[in-house]
């Protein structure tokens, strides 16, 4: 892992920002390996990795990487440097918030290891949960603002504190 | 066409990772207006344990639809997580609390973080 070098342009045409739709929704299943690169490559956008590295991170087979780097890097969901390294794109908020709840996931199923009721302990007798959103919920969806910096946001007002 | 799960559904969280077994009973609390509804959501998590330092509050089995819980369930106000949407199994049971159900979550939540 290092430090990327040079900030990446990608093989293909580079995306028209005035176009894409960061709010497209992500659905990739958090059991895949291509979950699994996301959630460890935005973690820092800062941070470059090589395929060998992500492998040894992630504790992948040999020969499932790259291929799937390979994969997301032509679905423009990752960067890749000049000389190799793999890291998240700055602007694409979506697969870092992906990558946020992933590791959400994760630390609930730590912290709260037995729930102590299994499927099997809940009978389905009506339809399911699962419902389409509204077509007018998906119009005019907000995009993501940076937020001021902490002293331009909050400022002490009482030094005794 | 995208989706979410409403308010007070209850359904299953899968481990992504296989590290633990079974998958984990949880109730959406956040509802469709909540940015990037169709890929993330709000969650609560419920237990069969009930000795916590923090209280926990019993959800009567009429207060869900759809499913019959076939276990005394808890809801733990403070295990509040953000998770995605594709670790919901829509293949394992899922169901809807009712009014007094979505009140009762409330006032659980409420009742820890009000001063």
């Amino acid at each position: 892992m290092r430090y990327k070098r040079i900030q990446t342009h990608t093989l293909k045409m580079p995306i028209d920002l005035r176009k894409h739709d960061p709010d497209d929704p992500i659905t990739i299943r958090p059991e895949t390996n291509k979950a699994k690169i996301i959630k460890l490559l935005y973690q820092d956008t800062n941070l470059g990795f090589t395929p060998a590295e992500i492998r040894e991170e992630l504790d992948l087979p040999r020969g499932t990487v790259s291929g799937t780097l390979s994969r997301l890097h032509e679905e423009r969901r990752i960067g890749k440097t000049n000389d190799g390294l793999y890291h998240g794109l700055d602007h694409r908020e979506d697969l870092r918030r992906f990558a946020q709840s992933l590791v959400s996931l994760d630390m609930m199923l730590s912290r709260h290891i037995e729930a102590g009721i299994d499927p099997d302990d809940v009978e389905q007798t009506g339809t399911s949960a699962k419902t389409e959103i509204p077509s007018d919920r998906l119009e005019g969806r907000e995009t993501p603002r940076e937020e001021p910096a902490p002293d331009e946001w909050i400022t002490v007002t009482n030094n005794e504190t | 066409m995208p989706y979410y799960y409403p308010q007070g559904s209850l359904v299953f969280a899968q481990d992504p990772t296989g590290a633990h077994s079974n998958p984990r009973p949880v109730i959406v609390i956040s509802d469709v207006n909540r940015p990037y509804v169709e890929q993330e959501t709000t969650i609560v998590c419920l237990s069969t344990q009930n000795e916590y330092s923090h209280d926990v509050t019993q959800l009567p089995h009429e207060y869900v639809d759809d499913v019959e819980l076939q276990k005394t369930s808890y809801v733990m106000p403070w295990a509040i997580y953000t998770i995605p949407l594709s670790s919901i199994r829509d293949n394992l049971p899922s169901g809807e609390l009712t009014r007094d159900g979505l009140e009762l979550v409330a006032d659980s939540i409420d009742g820890m973080i009000r001063p």
